[in-house]
């Protein structure tokens, strides 16, 4: 068992209780208060800087936000950050494939403590992240000379980028596979398996079907979270402005230039991703609630009706 | 060994392991055996020992205030969050009313938003010229480029922690130990104390853990707010990227390496915490003879 | 202590869980709440409790001639014992069965020591005084059974509800709890109701069988009675007599 990360998919709806049974809620003024706090704090923390966000986007109008998209270094930055994106995912899909199938499907010595390691990367500061790559392919790294000498560059170009940003994304898919893996269960592949079905049939015939909602919202948060990474790539970019500057390096260069308005429209973008993330992932939860719901309502049918109790 | 019955296991296992000692393992090693590599200021200093150089660095003074204020502003954060965190879990999960779903779905905002991006909002909305800043000027409170900023930042990034943490143990708990208190005389508020919160302890402290584990090594969010002033709100990871720009790997090293030290500590934490977390919520009532 | 009710409806959402109830439980009666899933008997027992109201208007629940249709669970203080016994995970035994005491408002709190020995008292009837240190986890389906029933009879109870009491143990647990619930009951003649799909044990322990069928009462009476007459198809069905067969016939 590993630490929890926060959107790893919750399956149980909330179950508000009814207002006839005093034993199991408080009264309504209670209730109200509590609610009362709930929101005004998550109002205040949470949707204010969302708020801030947009407003100072469209403080220069439309006039401002075209200048600030179709400003080079912004689309440069665009254009690194996918690229980053789209190396670094697909990496991090497979491993977390790969993890969760070794984690669940079989028993070894040692699996907790690979639980525990894969796990590593979230707890340790993205600036370390960057820090340990710089030390192994920067100039003054362990493999420093050597990548000099044969004219490779590691430290402050793509692939090192790349690769602290897959540091600091390393466990996303794998810790949102592995509690569902676990959950289902190995009998329906190994019953595959008894039918004669070869791994890479169960595989994708069986495994992948039952997990493909975990596994793109694991993609969604990896992206998201890629996209979005900051002190890794500050270590691993360097000082050479605009040359490899993604896109949250390069809201930051706007914005200690004081190009409020351009540093914020370009935030906005990545705050519609964040937005994004999360209505993707209200709707798988709503989906796999919906499957669950159905699966076991054809159970249901064949007992008599029970009584509902709230 | 027992044999395995799917296949897979050899390539699995060789696959997660390359890319767990490519990402992971063979460059935390990187960095502590950098640390002990002596740069050439040093040895110009005379410093002959690895360990006294390491110990030096990350006890200089600079250094140990930016752990002060991290650690500082990362314990109030997580208790200010365990207390709202555990508010909001229990509304989400307890009561109706309109609009629950969507604040729901906004608990994992500050996880979904880039940090920079938090960053840069939180210090406009808490500048002296902006919408919370200003309110809060007349009254002396300064938020933005002080500690309390800091502050603000990492209750920002640490609320999912506590929340998700909490509520799927709130959800869990069957209302029959409610009832059952209740038709034995216990009022709300003596079932709650007594019945209800001693379930979701561990998971509150688990929640608190990770927030205050997070927050520790956070970086985007803070940096923009703190303005890095030395010795007020400095960071750790900021100092860490002060001895590189001025070439001390050693030192950034040695920094990092006890921030990692310090991570793994968390971790090991957090994982002996939901150990007990398990134990604590095996089986409710009887379904065996 | 003797229960009344009279005209409870109760709905959830579109569905009708009871229709029209009318009972009298007459004092140190044991009275079992017969019928299929779902005919509504562990709705009826909820509500007696207090775990639910009856739907709004003629409704009307007395114990002992008082009116606490509008009373909550925890100020009527009935003894209930729940399907899965709800024992409180991180009490051990003697503090769950403590725990009613305990909870008290301070003016009427016995001490501690008086705590105490009641609960030894009920530790020694149902046989578990070596267990009263153990947690919920450690006790098998037919000890945490007990230890439910002695935790809602240490508040002294004027009524005594339980929900499908036997239903999770295996044969030979059920038959002994049985015997000894019956034994329990002679003793004390505290008026007790309990809910069962079972007839066997219904008609085994209950002075008189109340037997529900689609949130209506079919039939009271006593079980020689219910068996010899059934009132309707329904009960002649659900007591497993065929429409050719003649009711008392040895089958």
């Amino acid at each position: 068992m590993s630490a929890v990360v926060p959107l790893t998919l919750a399956a149980a709806p909330a179950r508000p209780a009814s207002r006839s049974n005093a034993a199991r809620t408080e009264p309504p003024l209670v209730r109200w208060t509590l609610i009362g706090l709930a929101v005004a704090f998550i109002v205040l923390l949470l949707i204010f800087p969302l708020l801030t966000i947009f407003h100072e986007a469209f403080s220069k109008g439309w006039a401002g936000l075209r200048t600030a998209y179709s400003d080079p270094g912004t689309l440069e930055s665009i254009r690194l950050t996918l690229t980053v994106a789209a190396i670094a995912v697909p990496f991090n899909a497979l491993f977390g494939l790969a993890a969760a199938w070794l984690i669940t499907r079989f028993d070894f010595r040692g699996k907790r403590l690979l639980e525990v390691i894969i796990d590593l990367p979230i707890w340790i500061s993205p600036v370390v992240g960057g820090l340990v790559f710089l030390l192994l392919f920067g100039r003054q790294g362990l493999f420093g000379p050597w990548l000099i000498d044969h004219g490779i560059k590691i430290a402050f170009a793509l692939p090192g980028l790349v690769l602290g940003t897959v540091f600091v994304t390393f466990p996303y898919v794998a810790r949102n596979l592995i509690p569902l893996m676990e959950s289902l269960g190995r009998g329906e592949e190994e019953a595959a398996i008894s039918l004669g079905a070869r791994g890479w049939q169960v595989f994708l015939l069986i495994t992948l079907p039952r997990v493909k909602w975990a596994l793109l919202y694991g993609l969604v948060l990896c992206n998201a979270r890629a996209m979005g990474e900051f002190g890794a790539v500050t270590v691993l970019a360097g000082n050479v402005r605009g040359l490899t500057s993604t896109m949250p390096l390069q809201v930051e260069n706007l914005y200690n230039d004081y190009h409020m308005a351009s540093a914020f429209a370009l935030a906005s973008l990545l705050t519609l991703l964040g937005i994004v993330t999360l209505i993707l992932k209200t709707f798988i939860e709503w989906r796999t609630r919906r499957d669950l719901a159905a699966a076991s309502a054809e159970i249901e049918e064949s007992l008599p009706e029970p009584i509902p109790t709230p | 060994m027992r044999k395995h019955i799917l296949p897979g296991f050899g390539l699995s296992l060789g696959y997660t392991l390359f890319g767990l000692s490519l990402v992971v393992l063979f460059p935390i090693a990187a960095l502590f055996h950098r640390a002990f590599v002596l740069p050439p200021e040093a040895i110009a200093t005379g410093e002959t020992s690895s360990l006294h150089f390491i110990w030096a660095t990350i006890t200089e003074p600079e250094v140990l205030e930016s752990y002060r204020v991290s650690l500082e502003s990362s314990l109030f954060a997580a208790l200010l969050n365990g207390v709202f965190g555990f508010i909001i879990a229990w509304v989400l999960s307890r009561y109706e009313f309109p609009g629950r779903r969507l604040l729901d779905a906004l608990v994992d905002l500050p996880f979904a938003l880039p940090t920079a991006v938090a960053g840069i909002a939180l210090t406009e909305l808490y500048a002296p010229n902006g919408w919370l800043g200003s309110l809060l000027a007349p009254y002396g409170i300064r938020v933005a480029f002080t500690q309390t900023g800091i502050t603000v930042a990492l209750i920002f990034i640490g609320l999912p922690f506590v929340v998700r943490t909490v509520q799927p143990v709130i959800q869990s708990l069957h209302g029959d130990v409610e009832e059952a208190a209740a038709c034995l005389g216990a009022d709300r508020w003596q079932t709650f104390v007594r019945v209800i919160l001693p379930a979701l302890i561990p998971a509150w402290i688990t929640g608190i853990t990770l927030a205050f584990g997070r927050a520790v090594g956070e970086y985007g969010s803070v940096v923009f707010i703190a303005a890095n002033i030395p010795f007020k709100t400095e960071i750790a990871p900021i100092l860490i990227i002060h001895k590189l720009e001025q070439f001390n790997y050693a030192g950034a090293a040695a920094i990092g390496g006890a921030m990692v030290l310090f991570s793994v500590l968390i971790l090991a934490t957090v994982t002996t915490l939901q150990r007990w977390h398990s134990r604590r919520t095996s089986g409710h009532g009887g379904d065996e003879s | 202590m003797s229960i009344r009710i009279a005209s409870v409806n109760k709905s959830f959402g579109k569905f009708s869980a009871l229709r029209d109830i009318d009972l009298e439980i007459r004092p140190g009666e044991l009275l079992a709440l017969l019928g299929p899933s779902g005919s509504g008997k562990t709705t009826l027992l909820r509500i007696i409790a207090g775990l639910e109201s009856p739907d709004d208007g003629p409704a009307r629940i007395e114990f002992d001639g008082v009116d606490v249709t509008t009373q909550s669970a925890y100020e009527r203080k009935a003894g209930f014992v729940f399907q899965h016994y709800a024992l409180f995970q991180h009490m051990n035994v003697f503090e769950n069965i403590a725990f009613g005491l305990r909870v008290r408002p301070k003016k009427v709190r016995p001490p501690e020591e008086a705590i105490a020995k009641r609960v030894h008292e009920l530790l020694e009837l149902i046989r578990l005084v070596p267990f009263a240190k153990r947690f919920p986890s450690q006790l098998s389906g037919g000890q945490r059974q007990r230890v439910a029933l002695a935790r809602a009879l240490a508040i002294a109870p004027q009524i005594l509800l339980l929900d499908e009491p036997f239903g999770a143990l295996d044969a030979r647990v059920r038959m002994e709890l049985c015997q000894w619930l019956r034994a329990f009951h002679d003793e004390t003649k505290i008026t007790s109701l309990f809910v069962t799909h079972d007839q066997e044990e219904a008609f085994r322990l209950a002075d008189r069988v109340v037997i529900f069928g689609e949130g209506r009462i079919r039939q009271i009476g006593t079980p020689e009675h219910v068996r010899t007459s059934p009132a309707d198809d329904f009960v002649r069905n659900f007591l497993g007599f065929g429409e050719d067969m003649h009711p008392g016939a040895i089958v």
